[in-house]
């Protein structure tokens, strides 16, 4: 029985044994055909190979952009080690604290990446909403060329968006849903204090339920 | 620069026992000898031109030999030639062919030319090679090439004379190159400059050289943090209105489920009412005989889901204002030009009855006959009260 990073290459190419996510084989989440090219780029033949978490993470480290193909359809090095993070399946602990690099933040692009893959929905919100927060800068590299963008827009392109970096995103509820289900709490801005100053100055009786709102809930 | 020749070209064949040179030759490297060309002026052989020359040639490189003049000298040596019997030629223009021919079968009755055939194989070394070679050369009629210097050339002056800026000195030339570097320099900068404006007008912010975008952080923090808060509320809001909307519909439909039968179908038929109003007033205007033209709904964005106006110009380069066009070219597709399309537009614009000033409908004394007579225009027993 195979054992290992690359227990799933040999037999299926790409796909995985292991656990399924979201009810189907973790390589699946990306499409066949973009598989298909991330499979034959350079990038993952010769620096994807025998790769672990550790290993992972010191590639995730050297990234300069993220993105999802550019040029003639090539898939980027951030598409590739998001493919082997999936092949990998590290524990959440692992990816957890992928997440809290500070310093990295190419590397938390990835981690983000794919906890909106594979996290169930409520996590994916608890995680990636402190995301918000973080206006560190990010290079977007696309079909038309690169792209300047910040942390906080590329998570709230993973929490809004149906479709990043070429990757059809798995579905998540809207917040709405999950706060009736009683799984989330209505979301608390990073702005806070600020926030409730400039709705101070507004009219709007429903803005300023709702600010009574949040600001109960602040309090709590 | 052509290479001078310091010592002319010479065949390096040996041929022992020949005359070599006229004046003893010292040993130089490769010519052991100088063979045929140290052919004396005075031979029994007919002089032609050719023959001649060679016989010059061969003189003036004995004389050649032992110094290192220029060719120009040579030539000039050449110029005079010391028998002084016809004239050096220069290049193969100026040999005369039909007088060379004359000269030729001349020659060939009085010389015996049994042996002239062979040519020169190196290993040959007859004593008749040399009238061989004599009369191979007036068979063959071999130039020796004679390098002409560029200045004297008869063919050189056809050509532009190229002239290189030698007013300016060194110094001078730099300044002008520095000068003209900055400038295009300058240029380039601009040029970027001006890419990079207008793509910052662009939605996107998209620049396509990965360079240019600097992704360190920290480089202005208070213009960050603006920007982030204000993304911030901007995302704020958005979830704001989500929620307002999604309250409104709740409201509404608690309203409706409230509501009598007849006051929802008021309400509904006015709100179609509403709807077609809005749709007649946001319709564009077709222009004159301007083509309704649907792209078709695949291969495209999410963008047409907004277009509310159909009757806006699909293709761009269509023609916008066909009234501008003679009458000819006001046709619709590719009609223009082609054969038995004659322009009939519309049946109003092609009915002669109501709006011309056509005779026939006119009413006055000249057609009042006529119009009495014509049948189905009306009635038929007309009253002839008068009244």
């Amino acid at each position: 029985m195979e054992t290992g990073p690359e227990r799933g290459i040999t037999l299926e190419r790409g796909l995985v044994k292991g656990p399924e996510i979201h009810s189907q084989n973790p390589a699946r989440l990306i499409e066949k055909i973009i598989r298909e090219r991330i499979l034959d780029s350079p990038y993952w033949k010769e620096q994807c190979f025998g790769l672990t978490a550790a290993t992972l993470c010191d590639r995730a480290v050297e990234l300069t952009y993220i993105g999802g193909q550019f040029g003639q359809q090539r898939p980027t090095p951030f598409l590739c080690l998001a493919f082997k993070v999936i092949q990998l399946q590290p524990e959440k602990e692992i990816i957890l604290e992928y997440l809290a690099a500070e310093d990295f933040k190419y590397l938390r692009a990835l981690a983000a990446f794919y906890i909106r893959l594979t996290f169930p929905a409520a996590d994916v919100y608890k995680l990636l909403e402190p995301l918000l927060a973080d206006y560190h800068r990010l290079k977007l590299r696309s079909m038309n060329g690169f792209r300047l963008i910040h942390i906080d827009e590329f998570a709230d392109m993973l929490l809004t968006e149906e479709r990043v970096c070429n990757i059809a995103l798995p579905r998540l509820p809207k917040r709405i849903v999950l706060e009736d289900m009683e799984e989330l709490e209505p979301r608390e801005s990073a702005l806070g204090s600020e926030l409730s100053d400039l709705e101070g100055d507004s009219d709007d009786t429903s803005e300023v339920e709702r600010k009574n709102g949040i600001n109960s809930k602040e309090g709590q | 620069m052509p290479p001078k020749l310091t010592q002319p070209l010479k065949r390096t064949r040996y041929f022992p026992g020949k005359r070599t040179s006229r004046s003893p030759s010292p040993s130089s490297s490769s010519d052991s000898e100088s063979g045929p060309q140290g052919e004396d002026e005075p031979r029994t052989v007919k002089t032609e031109d050719v023959t001649e020359l060679i016989s010059e040639i061969g003189e003036s490189a004995s004389e050649a030999q032992n110094s290192d003049i220029d060719l120009d000298n040579q030539v000039s040596a050449r110029k005079q030639p010391p028998g002084g019997t016809k004239p050096v030629v220069r290049s193969l223009k100026e040999v005369n062919l039909n007088e060379r021919f004359k000269e030729e079968t001349a020659s060939v009755e009085s010389e015996d030319e049994e042996s002239e055939e062979e040519h020169e194989s190196v290993d040959e070394s007859e004593s008749e090679s040399d009238v061989e070679s004599e009369s191979e050369e007036e068979n063959k009629v071999l130039l020796r090439p004679v390098f002409v210097p560029r200045n004297k050339r008869a063919t050189n002056e056809a050509k532009p004379q190229f002239t290189y800026d030698t007013t300016a000195d060194d110094e001078g030339r730099k300044e002008k190159k520095k000068e003209e570097t900055l400038a295009m320099i300058e240029q380039q900068i601009r040029a970027e400059a001006a890419a990079h404006a207008t793509a910052s007008l662009h939605e996107d912010n998209i620049i396509a050289n990965a360079e240019d975008i600097d992704d360190t952080d920290d480089v202005d923090p208070l213009a960050e943090r603006a920007a982030w808060k204000l993304r911030e509320l901007k995302r704020i809001k958005r979830e704001r209105d989500e929620l307002e909307q999604r309250e409104r519909e709740l409201q509404e439909i608690e309203m409706r489920r409230n509501m009598d039968e007849n006051e929802r179908l008021k309400e509904d038929l006015a709100r179609v009412r509403q709807q077609q109003e809005e749709k007649t007033k946001n319709r564009g205007k077709m222009g004159f005989m301007q083509k309704y033209y649907h792209k078709g709904a695949f291969y495209q964005d999410m963008d047409i889901l907004n277009r509310t106006d159909y009757n806006a110009e699909a293709l761009e380069d269509d023609i916008r204002d066909k009234t501008a066009l003679p009458k000819i070219m006001q046709v619709r597709g590719d009609q223009f030009g082609k054969r038995g399309r004659s322009k009939w537009t519309h049946l109003l614009n092609e009915d002669t009855s109501q709006n011309t000033d056509s005779p026939w409908f006119r009413k006055d004394r000249v057609n009042k006959r006529t119009q009495e007579k014509l049948g189905g225009l009306h009635d038929a027993y007309p009253s002839k009260r008068k009244k």
